[in-house]
């Protein structure tokens, strides 16, 4: 098959300042294919698709760098504003930002067409209306006249997509195009992109979800620090990857890892350096090369008797009024249980009632019905200050720690407080415990004396795994810890998570939206939907046998 | 794990408000309750001012205790007044003179306060208005011109606008005055009848808030180009200028927009000043010599007019900030 | 005039934007930008000034030599003089502390009354007693909003009396409501944040929570909106003096000057330009030094 590509890229580099972001990369896009750019945060594969319709900034050069007949590298501004649109589009991650909040979706449609053709306003709308219509837009004429916040999730990211068709590109890049997305709505853009491909057009898919790339793409290319370090077929790459680096990152995905076993290289917490054992790679990696979602294999025979139960909460109500509105039902007769050393899953949309949970189960709201036990005393609803002197029992790690640190406090700071907080004398020796509190989630004693500003990511959550372990607590509310992370510096957090918990025989209530990393660590798993439990139960046969529509929607959903 | 909204609980798009004309009747009635709470407050605050300042009420009525007041006038205070009585009936009283528009009569000027003051209102919200319009015009063009000129006209801009808000009107006007119509002979020094007459009074006035609006649009300027739907319009092939136009625009008027009440008070106050260096009859001349001579019944009258030309004034701005923005915010 | 307190804000440190490119000093100097350097140099002298006017200019302010009167900029009076032939220099550099001491003192008053009322108005969500002092204080401040700034430092003087004294506390009320919106704001916006909250998971009683962590937050830009105000009050201040209401002759004070001087513009324009030069340099460096101090208060 000897179809000259559609795009060329060869020796792709960009600079800015004289730091080097992109450094010789080289890939080829062909009409009807998917190529998808993987990689991790600043391995510069945004920075390329930007180049792409030189929206990059900085200094670009390329020995080649062709769409179609088009020579990219010699364009000025002038020029590109004549290939944006018509020769290439742009797709975006949340339609909520990347379209004007101001201007209703057909005015941004409407744009392009008159940017570009001579078109007068009734076929410009015409054609706005032909492009809705063909990304699955309900009733399009009047949506043409709403602004994406008006719209749900799915059908805004359905109008982003048709605003970079609607002049028919050779070719669509896709930076991000699915994140902070929920499954359904995920769904929704990666069917209208592999339609974009079966079509004929050219698609160029930027991410770093593995499961959408399988989806997707016919040819990955992984991207680090700037250089491609390994490129070829989906299969090959994803089946039997060549470089460590794609190894690690396929290592570090969730799906079909048993509960408990690594996700991560061990050296990077506490305890000796051990390699991963080969033999294990392959394994995974033929788990990642199964198209439908694989069975989870058996856990861990259950121990003879039940753990005890340290967190419940039953019939569990709580209702928001605002002024102007009808009230809202989050949390709807929620009832669960929260047993010692073991996590309890909670997955569900946004929206879902989630996050209001948890908050009810930490004691930060009062439920308007039902009620709530720690470690069998009555947790909720109660004065507060009843129940003040037993929060130790309890810890907190939310997703994005940073704004839960004092931002004039320094890491020794925010542990220190965290180590006295709730108790009534002040214990000697409160830098021995803040040193051993950060080595045991891996960081080092220097730590300390850095200001949670300057760690990356990772380091962060882990300074917030140790302050939320200072108390020396029995139960851990995770609200989605991980989902901000990179996968591979997930995969060390979640590990973290997994040793500390056989440690000190903590019980989890794990909060995510991500279904691999909930079937990875929870023993039972709750899925909620409009603030109700639709399905309950341990995560194996929720998985495997889902009963609730839901669920099974949740499931199939995945990619 | 902060509280989430109950729009964001629902996992849907908000909802269409129940009823568009409930919610212009429910807004327009909360504005003008509002608003009578404000008059009411301003009032209440005079009345009490007025029998806390030390010495005999019926002297600071009259212009405080060195006015040289005649017995017989005092008397007459008292009388109209009722300082006599009890406290809480001469507040009802107050009250009610003012509910029916009564606002005194001014002693230095010897004529009923509130003529005076529709007399005076309308040139003084001219001026305003006008100011305020040529505000507008410079903060935005600034701002556009700080977009398309680079770096260094983002620089230049910058400078102009933290001098430009920290000018003080009097000073200003003494320049301008200097400037075109001493050496240059081009406008009047003086506030004459004609449009002419008004171009240095409204330069004067403008710039000052033109360096804020400045400041603060170019600052949501700044958001806005960098935000992901201006890569998305780029991507599109938009021209700077069209960029500009169709959605820079909007983003960087938003908190401009907000402050209006703010830009408005502002001009109000500056007027003071303004009014009486090119000696344009206007509210800000007439409190300035309500003020020097201690009037109290006309100073009153004017704080009430400002009061509720604030209140109409920040009505406006939010209806302007609701059509460039019409999401639902939580406060 | 016009020089409202608010906070610029956090992405100003974005090297991205073009524009944003500032010249750094090289050395110890060198995390400083040139403009910032300049302002906290012109602050300096004005502070200088104010305590010791006798070190920028030896002669005397009120010493009357009619002879001299009018005369223009030259090597013997480098600003000139004015109608009773006092150098314009000698008496704007003694002038700095009547205008700086209204200014900083109204701005202290104003700082302090708002960060009362603001705190109280911040904690007014919930319970009933905050309730009540938030929808008091709101309405308080709505009130003081709708006489804005020289207007209500104008209806204060009405009261009062002209005079020095009168000037500072009406100035000192009229820039209080600016600083206590911010304050409110800043002060809801912390007690809502992810920080509180995790303090209350560890335990923490409420009245620890609002003293190590709230108060501190809420008030740390208190020092920066102080330093951006201090140019607004002080023009505030010699328009009152300007307008015959401030400082009375033949005080040196700078809005008197331009008063004064006002009659003769036609004839001796430095009697007016230098000394409202004066009042623009003092509030653009108070401007520029405050909006430093809080870029870098946002990047640290």
């Amino acid at each position: 098959m000897s179809v000259a590509p559609l795009l060329e890229v060869e020796g792709l580099r960009v600079a800015f300042s004289g730091r080097r972001v992109v450094d010789d990369v080289s890939f080829t896009v062909a009409a009807g294919e998917c190529v998808a750019v993987v990689g991790e945060s600043g391995s510069g594969k945004s920075v390329t698709a930007r180049a792409l319709l030189g929206l990059s900034g900085g200094q670009v050069d390329a020995r080649r760098l062709r769409l179609g007949g088009t020579d990219l590298a010699a364009l000025d501004e002038r020029g590109w504003r004549g290939v944006r649109g018509p020769q290439v589009g742009l797709v975006l991650q949340d339609a909520l930002v990347s379209l004007d909040p101001l201007r209703p979706i057909g005015r941004e449609i409407d744009d392009a067409l008159r940017l570009h053709t001579r078109l007068g306003p009734a076929a410009r709308r015409e054609r706005a209306l032909d492009v809705l219509a063909e990304v699955g837009m309900p009733d399009p004429e009047t949506r043409l006249g709403q602004r994406s916040g008006e719209l749900s999730g799915g059908l805004r990211q359905r109008a982003l997509i048709a605003a970079a068709l609607v002049l028919r590109p050779e070719l669509v890049v896709a930076d991000e195009p699915t994140t902070a997305l929920d499954a359904e709505v995920q769904r929704v853009v990666v069917d209208r992109l592999a339609a974009l491909r079966d079509a004929g057009t050219g698609v160029l898919a930027i991410s770093h979800d593995l499961g959408v790339v399988r989806r997707l793409a016919d040819r990955v290319v992984v991207m680090r620090a700037g250089v491609v370090v390994e490129s070829g077929p989906t299969e090959q790459v994803l089946g039997a990857p060549r470089h460590d680096y794609t190894r690690m990152l396929l290592a570090a995905l969730p799906r079909g890892v048993a509960r408990g076993a690594r996700l991560s290289p061990r050296g990077v917490g506490p305890g000796p350096v051990v390699p991963a054992p080969p033999a294990a790679v392959p394994s995974r990696a033929a788990h990642a090369q199964a198209p439908a979602p694989a069975p989870v294999p058996a856990p861990a025979p259950a121990p003879a008797a039940a753990p005890d139960v340290v967190l419940a909460a039953s019939g569990l109500r709580r209702v928001f009024t605002a002024r102007g509105r009808a009230a809202h039902v989050a949390v709807d007769d929620v009832s669960l249980e929260l047993r010692a050393g073991e996590t309890l899953g909670l997955v569900g949309a946004s929206g879902s009632g989630k996050t209001t949970t948890a908050r009810l189960l930490l004691g930060l709201d009062d439920p308007d019905a039902g009620s709530a036990t720690l470690l069998g005393q009555p947790w909720a609803p109660l004065r507060e200050r009843d129940r003040r002197g037993r929060r130790a029992q309890l810890g907190a790690v939310y997703q994005d720690p940073a704004s839960s640190f004092d931002p004039r406090w320094s890491v020794g700071r925010v542990l220190a407080d965290a180590v006295t907080a709730g108790r009534r004398t002040r214990p000697t020796g409160v830098a021995a415990e803040v040193a051993s509190l950060l080595d045991r989630v891996g960081l080092e004693p220097g730590t300390a004396d850095r200001h949670p500003a300057s760690l990356s990511g990772g380091q962060r959550q882990r300074v917030a795994v140790a302050r939320a372990l200072a108390p020396r607590p029995r139960v851990l509310v995770c609200d989605e810890p991980v989902s901000a992370l990179d996968v591979s510096v997930q995969a060390q957090v979640l590990d973290l998570l997994d040793d500390l918990q056989r440690e000190e025989g903590l019980a989890y209530l794990f909060i995510s939206h991500d279904l691999d990393v909930v079937a990875h660590m929870s023993d039972h798993v709750a899925v909620m939907q409009r603030g109700r439990v639709v399905e309950q139960g341990r995560t194996a046969e929720v998985f495997a046998a889902p009963q609730h529509p839901y669920t099974r929607a949740l499931l199939a959903a995945r990619p | 794990m902060t509280r989430p909204s109950p729009t964001e609980a629902t996992g849907e798009a908000a909802p269409r408000r129940r009823g568009a004309a409930e919610h212009v009747l429910r807004w327009t009635l909360a504005r003008v309750v509002g608003g009578l709470v404000v008059l009411w407050a301003v009032a209440t605050l005079v009345f009490f001012a007025v029998r806390l300042v030390p010495g005999d009420p019926a002297e600071a009525i009259l212009g405080g205790p060195g006015s040289q007041a005649s017995a017989e006038a005092l008397a007459l205070v008292r009388q109209e007044y009722g300082l006599d009585q009890p406290l809480l009936v001469q507040y009802l009283a107050q009250l009610g003179r003012l509910a029916t528009g009564d606002l005194g009569t001014s002693y230095s000027l010897r004529t009923d306060v509130a003529g005076l003051l529709l007399d005076q209102l309308p040139g003084t919200i001219a001026l305003a208005l006008a100011s305020l319009v040529v505000a507008w015009a410079i903060a935005l063009g600034t701002a556009w011109w700080a977009t398309l000129g680079g770096r260094v006209a983002a620089g230049v801009s910058s400078a102009l606008e933290v001098v430009a808000a920290a000018v003080p009107h009097f000073w200003l006007a003494s320049v301008l005055v200097l400037v075109f119509s001493t050496q240059l002979g081009l406008l009047p020094p003086v506030s004459t009848g004609t449009p002419v007459g008004l171009v240095l009074p409204v330069v004067t006035l403008a710039i000052p808030v033109a360096g804020f609006l400045g400041q603060v649009t170019r600052d949501s300027l700044l958001d806005a180009a960098s935000a992901p739907f201006t890569v998305s319009a780029r991507a599109r092939g938009e021209s700077p200028s069209g960029l500009f136009r169709r959605h820079l625009l909007r983003h960087a008027a938003l908190p401009g927009l907000a402050l209006s009440g703010w830009a408005f008070g502002s001009l109000l106050s500056g007027a003071v000043v303004v009014e009486s260096v090119f000696a344009r009859p206007g509210l800000g001349r007439t409190l300035l010599g309500a003020v020097t001579l201690r009037d109290i019944p006309l100073v009153t009258g004017v704080a009430l007019a400002s009061a509720l030309a604030y209140v109409v004034v920040v009505a406006l701005g939010d209806l302007a900030e609701r059509a460039v923005d019409p999401r639902e915010r939580a406060s | 005039m016009t020089v409202l307190p608010t906070l610029p804000r956090p992405d100003e440190r974005r090297g991205a934007s073009p524009g944003r490119r500032s010249r750094r000093l090289p050395g110890p100097l060198g995390r400083l930008r040139a403009a910032e350097t300049v302002a906290a140099l012109v602050l300096l002298g004005v502070v200088v000034a104010a305590l010791a006017p006798g070190l920028l200019a030896p002669g005397d302010p009120l010493a009357v030599a009619p002879a001299d009167a009018f005369t223009a900029p030259s090597p013997a009076h480098p600003l000139g003089t004015d109608e009773s032939g006092r150098g314009i220099w000698t008496r704007i550099v003694h002038g700095t502390g009547a205008s700086l001491s209204i200014g900083a003192l109204a701005t202290l008053l104003g700082t302090g009354l708002g960060v009362l009322l603001g705190v109280a108005a911040g904690f007014g969500d919930g319970r009933w007693p905050g309730r009540a002092a938030d929808a008091g204080v709101s309405r308080l401040l709505e009130v003081l909003f709708a006489l804005p700034g020289l207007l209500l430092a104008l209806v204060v003087i009405a009261f009062t009396g002209p005079g020095a004294v009168p000037a500072t506390l009406a100035v000192g009320l009229a820039t209080a409501p600016g600083y206590a919106r911010i304050v409110r704001s800043q002060v809801r916006r912390v007690r809502r944040s992810a920080m509180v909250e995790a303090a209350v998971v560890l335990g923490r009683r409420p009245g620890t929570v609002l003293w190590r962590h709230v108060l501190p937050n809420a008030l740390a830009p208190v020092v920066v909106l102080a330093t951006l105000g201090l140019g607004q009050a002080v023009v505030w201040a010699s328009s009152l003096s300007y307008l015959g209401l401030g400082s009375p002759p033949p005080a040196p004070e700078w809005g008197a000057m331009l008063s004064a001087g006002r009659t003769y513009v036609q004839v001796a324009w430095w009697t007016t330009v230098f000394p409202g030069l004066a009042v623009v340099l003092t509030a653009a460096a108070s401007t520029v030094l405050g909006r430093g101090l809080a870029r870098r208060g946002d990047a640290s």
